[in-house]
């Protein structure tokens, strides 16, 4: 007995005072695996119930939609369905599906299924209904067939976008809106909509949840245990905290993937990440702090990774606190900004541009010729003056702590630059933090965050309306204003089905927006992922979704 | 705050003594409470001479326009920050942070918890069950949690950390003030007084305090260094002070973590600053209670 | 004895409950709900007001009080994590052994070389031996932990890459978890090499986390030793001729290790607290990453079951070694 005992006691002193551990630098021990380094566990697998990165990241892997984005771009392209006809003015989208499809549990893929899938979402009831539980359908096709016990939110109440799908044969399937949409197959390209195995569904009771303490607590084990899709890689086991594991399914429909097993090992800190990377321990992980781009790049045996630039960072203006009403206020703010010095610093690191709309250059309906506000804190103070105000105007800036976003790789950082820049152009910065999540996100999305705010927005299909309509459709508490103008124009603008006109609709609207000022855009940026050199095929996307079927390793070891 | 709580085990365990002359003269012949006083004094010095010291303000970028880090040099000793800022200058001012947040938990959890561990002592009782209760309570959740979910409760900012800090230390003095008041409310002079009627307030004040008072002097002291320790935790746990300028030891330590390989100097220095500060109060502490503790008289 | 035991137990309720309601009450006066956290950049006020209302926050307090005591008591459920939507007692079964195991690594460290430390200082008290492991231990709990940490994994994880920089085993190595005590694990799998990599996991982080344990073992030991070397029965035992040695081991260490034995009690919460700070530096998915992430998340099932469970871990400990104490040494009498 205390021989036994001895032995981890010994092990460990021996492994203190000689040092003479194995070095874990580099090599792969099992070279087909790749170890991928995540911020935090996923939430749930079922994709429909998630909206957040870390989640959609191996769904992506383990599912398929009906569209996708195509690799390295934001445009879409088919997936599940091979092609699709628009009939009855943009209101029914017949699919052609793909054949012999199969599902990780080896059932077949076909129009059945997917009109399962939408006649799950479309039926969802109670705690499903919870927008905590269903955002990305909420806030694509509004409501559900019909609304059940006290779940009776304007989100839920509106009519849904979605009317029926219908099974026309085998491998077609017809879905019918209730009004024209000009964003329905963008939105289709969304991993949230991925087609999940209906026997799977049933058996692993996908819709058992209840209400506990009034929050939606899924008790069935589909999302947990046994995700089941038609994507490359299949769910393996999944231990929280250490490790969720991904084996490639043997028969994928399409080219199988290189890899045998994908494992996403959760690293909380950005520092903590890089420092795997450098070990060995990951093979590759996310948003990599631009400050280490250096350390990485001077390193042979990692490399970094751009992803295109598809992301707007902004200032937020809340016109609810005085006098941020005031158009010459918010012209103050815009002038008072010196986004050229923070784009330039090393804060982005040569990886940003100054933004001067609320949307990407690369999108159509992108407007050159908007008003551009270039740093002039004079011309701010004499703005502040001239609108009847004692300067320094005070006013209270928030900012996110414990987060670094794609858009925003450093938010404290961010905000010391920008709070200096302003107390130079008249202002007096009251600096108010709270964690990204829930706190802060919380008061800027009610409004509760101060005169201005830092926040921003990655695109998750090639749409403006992704990202202006998203924000400026509908009157926000988070911008505190109701322009009729704007809000009308943006809702044309969805619902234009003619390409050309629709292009105009938008850069007219950044036109508008830019005058009116409801916030200042600050900056557009290239992500880079640090990735182990050997570690090849990886395409990085704009939309921050990769597939890693296509990930292999190269020569060398 | 655990170490706190276990230095005031020891201290309760030994009968208080005066501060007297006795008491000085060993002090002054511990180097090593010589070199905690060097420290502190320097310490205070910066934070009260800050503004002269200091080449630059703790908010100015010392070369305009430049937003980046840059390593040490002569032009500026310990580099420039990540935005531009002298990191000398930065340090200096933080001492002011330091202390401030140091003395004001510090404070906070002395006076609530001497007052509740006299009136628990001295009424004795269902009053004394209660508030023992409580402490047990308190103590029994593990200190930076505790700190934790104040910081969360009332929201971040430097009098939220402070008060945060301030009550992990309650338990600690009121259990010490207690030990001192249960240990002295039957002693000699006590009975003496209020055999000749001196009123139950008066004793406490004017004769059960004063002589507990030295214990308290070296728990203060020591508290003074974990709660150094403990707001650079909570700021490393990204619930530092609301104004991320704010030249906090422990925020920019927290800051620095993603620096650690860029600029390690922005780690190392205000980690250093924590470390000799912490240190100049540990050894004061430690010579005054080896100065007062009646045990080890006469070993040296 | 017995009647000391039992009524420290009995104590052991009121203190449960009292603090159970603090706990209850006091996560309720967070600012900001649960579903809160879930809704992300995609929140909308009307999402928040449908879920804030799902919430049933209308419930006076001690109705929702009496309705958890009702559940956690009489069901034994401790509910189900809001974030990760799981059995809070399935992830306190992975957590709670996590932690254990660091915690207990991290005393072994501490005692193994804090001892041996303490007893040289005194033995060779006033000399340079003497002066400068006290300064060490000064230095020692004069150092942020979570600074050491950072340093050590630099230094010896990344530079030198004789230590893995995160979490607790290797995820290429498949280990079944049958007890979550990864060290147990390897040995009943009989897998040598999970066995030597997870220990090899725990290395850095222990030496973290103990750093200030060791400072203060160190002290005691010093402290203890010197006490009872002026003993009488120690003058004796050298009076009568025994050899040094003996004295040191048969009479000085042993009592001198009376006082040790309570601090490693009363490091327990010292333990806990770092290893907050030591499982974010290190990725380990242990409690203190855990009860951090709830209290952000405002995860409260988590939080509620998880400060309740450390507190009775803390307090139970503690009356271990009051009541080991009382056993060693028959000269403390414990009076009801």
């Amino acid at each position: 007995m205390a021989r036994r005992l001895r032995k981890p006691v010994a092990l460990l002193a021996v492994a203190l005072v000689a040092l003479t551990a194995a070095s874990l630098g580099g090599a792969g021990h099992q070279s087909r695996t790749l170890v991928f380094g995540a911020s935090r566990d996923p939430l749930i697998l079922d994709p429909i119930l998630v909206s957040d990165g870390e989640s959609l990241r191996p769904i992506r892997q383990i599912f398929e939609g009906l569209m996708t984005v195509v690799p390295g771009t934001a445009r879409v392209g088919p997936s599940l369905a091979r092609s699709f006809k628009a009939s009855n003015k943009g209101r029914t989208y017949t699919f052609a599906l793909r054949k012999g499809v199969r599902f990780h549990d080896n059932t077949q893929f076909n129009a059945q299924a997917v009109c399962f899938n939408f006649k799950r979402w479309y039926n969802f009831k109670g705690p499903f209904q919870s927008s905590a539980a269903t955002s990305y359908w909420q806030s694509i096709f509004g409501g559900f067939q019909t609304t059940v016990g006290n779940t009776s939110a304007p989100v839920g109440q509106q009519q849904s976008l979605f009317r029926s799908c219908q099974v026309v044969n085998r491998y077609t399937a017809r879905i019918n809106l209730t009004r024209p949409s000009a964003s329905f197959i963008g939105a289709l390209s969304l991993p949230s909509f991925s087609i999940s195995s209906p026997a799977a569904l049933r058996r692993y009771e996908a819709d058992k949840a209840e209400l506990r303490g009034g929050s939606p607590v899924f008790t069935g084990s589909y999302g947990f245990e046994h995700p089941t899709g038609t994507g490359p890689f299949r769910f393996e086991s999944w231990r929280r905290g250490e490790r969720l594991t991904l084996a490639r399914f043997s028969r994928y429909w399409g080219p199988k993937a290189h890899l045998s097993r994908i494992i996403f090992r959760p690293i909380t800190t950005n520092a903590g990440r890089l420092q795997a990377l450098q070990t060995g321990e990951v093979q590759g992980y996310d948003l990599v702090d631009p400050q280490d781009m250096a350390t990485i790049r001077s390193n042979r045996s990692l490399r970094l990774l751009n992803r295109p630039q598809f992301n707007v960072a902004y200032v937020a203006i809340n016109q609810q606190q005085e006098p941020m009403n005031r158009l010459a206020v918010r012209q103050a703010v815009a002038y008072g900004l010196d986004r050229q010095a923070v784009i330039r610093s090393s804060i982005y690191a040569g990886r940003g541009e100054v933004a001067h709309a609320f949307m990407p250059p690369s999108l159509p309906g992108y407007a050159k010729n908007v008003k551009k506000y270039k740093y002039d804190p004079a011309r701010s103070r004499r703005l502040l003056q001239g609108a009847g105000l004692r300067l320094p105007v005070r006013i209270e800036f928030w900012y996110p702590s414990g987060v670094q976003r794609p858009y925003m790789p450093d938010p404290p950082r961010i905000f010391q630059a920008f709070a200096a820049s302003l107390e130079r152009a008249g202002f007096d910065v009251v600096p108010r933090s709270a964690p990204w999540s829930p706190d802060y996100l919380n008061a800027a999305q009610t409004g509760k965050a101060g005169h201005l705010h830092l926040l921003g927005w990655t695109g998750d299909y090639a749409d403006a309306d992704n990202f202006l309509g998203e924000f400026f459709q509908a009157p926000k508490p988070q911008w505190g204003f109701n322009n009729r103008a704007i809000h009308r124009i943006l809702e044309r603008a969805e619902a234009e089905t003619n390409t050309k006109k629709r292009t105009a609709l938008y850069q007219q609207a950044n036109r508008q927006i830019m005058q009116f000022l409801p916030g200042i855009p600050y900056a557009h940026t290239k992500p880079a992922l640090g990735f182990q050199t050997r570690v090849r095929g990886y395409i990085a996307s704009p939309v921050s979704l990769e597939p890693f079927r296509l990930v292999f390793y190269g020569g060398g070891t | 705050m655990s170490v706190a709580e276990l230095e005031s085990r020891e201290i309760q365990l030994e009968a208080p003594s005066g501060l007297g002359s006795e008491a000085w003269r060993r002090l002054r012949r511990n180097p090593g409470a010589i070199i905690g006083f060097i420290f502190v004094l320097a310490f205070v010095f910066a934070a009260v001479f800050a503004p002269l010291i200091a080449p630059y303000g703790p908010l100015d970028q010392a070369k305009a326009g430049i937003l980046d880090t840059q390593s040490p040099s002569a032009d500026y000793w310990f580099g420039l920050d990540e935005l531009g800022r002298d990191e000398f200058s930065r340090v200096i001012y933080g001492a002011r942070y330091s202390l401030l947040i140091g003395v004001v938990s510090v404070a906070v959890g002395l006076s609530i918890g001497l007052l509740l561990g006299a009136i628990a002592g001295y009424v004795g009782g269902f009053i004394d069950s209660l508030i023992m209760r409580v402490m047990d309570i308190m103590l029994s959740v593990p200190g930076l949690l505790l700190a934790i979910g104040i910081v969360a409760a009332l929201g971040q900012g430097l009098w939220q950390i402070m008060v945060a800090v301030g009550v992990t230390n309650i338990p600690i003095f009121a259990r010490l003030l207690r030990g001192s008041v249960l240990a002295q409310r039957e002693s000699d002079f006590v009975l003496a007084a209020r055999a000749v009627g001196v009123r139950r307030r008066v004793i406490l004040a004017s004769h059960i305090l004063p002589n507990a008072i030295s214990p308290v002097i070296v728990q203060g002291t020591l508290a003074l260094a974990t709660a150094i320790i403990d707001v650079a935790g909570l700021g490393f746990l990204g619930l530092g002070p609301q104004d991320p300028a704010t030249p906090e030891w422990g925020t920019m330590l927290a800051g620095s973590d993603r620096y650690l390989q860029s600029a390690p100097y922005l780690a190392i220095i205000p980690g250093l600053a924590i470390v000799v500060s912490v240190l100049g109060f540990n050894l004061i502490g430690d010579g005054l209670r080896e100065a007062l503790d009646p045990k080890l008289r006469g070993r040296s | 004895m017995l009647r000391f035991i039992v009524r420290r137990l009995l104590l052991l309720v009121p203190i449960l409950l009292g603090l159970s309601i603090l706990v209850f009450v006091f996560i309720r006066a967070l600012p900001g709900s649960p579903a809160e956290s879930l809704l992300g950049e995609r929140a909308t006020p009307e999402a928040i007001a449908q879920v804030r209302e799902q919430y049933g926050l209308d419930d006076p307090i001690y109705i929702q009080y009496a309705k958890y005591l009702e559940t956690t008591v009489a069901e034994f459920d401790l509910g189900v994590s809001i974030v990760s939507r799981r059995d809070v007692t399935a992830e306190l079964k992975e957590r709670f052994p996590a932690t254990v195991e660091l915690a207990l690594a991290a005393m072994l460290f501490s005692v193994g070389l804090g001892i041996p430390l303490g007893f040289f200082a005194a033995k060779r008290y006033g000399g340079i031996v003497d002066h400068t492991s006290l300064v060490a231990s000064l230095i020692g709990i004069s150092i942020p932990i979570f600074f050491l940490a950072l340093v050590l994994k630099y230094v010896f994880a990344v530079r030198l890459g004789w230590f893995p920089s995160v979490g607790r085993i290797d995820v290429l190595i498949d280990l079944e978890p049958r007890t979550n005590f990864y060290v147990i694990d390897a040995i009943i799998a009989r897998d040598w090499t999970a066995l030597r990599d997870v220990l090899e996991h725990l290395v850095l982080p222990a030496v973290a986390l103990g750093s200030i344990p060791l400072a203060i073992v160190a002290r005691i030991t010093r402290a203890a030793v010197l006490d009872v070397q002026n003993e009488d029965y120690v003058r004796t035992a050298r009076a009568k001729g025994l050899s040094p040695r003996i004295v040191d081991s048969r009479h000085v260490l042993r009592n001198a290790l009376l006082p040790v034995s309570t601090i490693i009690g009363l490091q327990t919460g010292l333990l806990l607290s770092g290893a907050v700070l030591t499982e974010t530096v290190f990725a380990r998915p242990g409690m203190g990453t855990w009860l951090t992430d709830a209290i952000f998340n405002r995860d409260y099932p988590v939080l509620q079951a998880g400060i309740l469970f450390l507190s009775i871990v803390f307090v139970l400990v503690n009356l271990v070694v009051d009541i080991s104490y009382a056993i060693i040494n028959p000269r403390i009498r414990y009076s009801s």
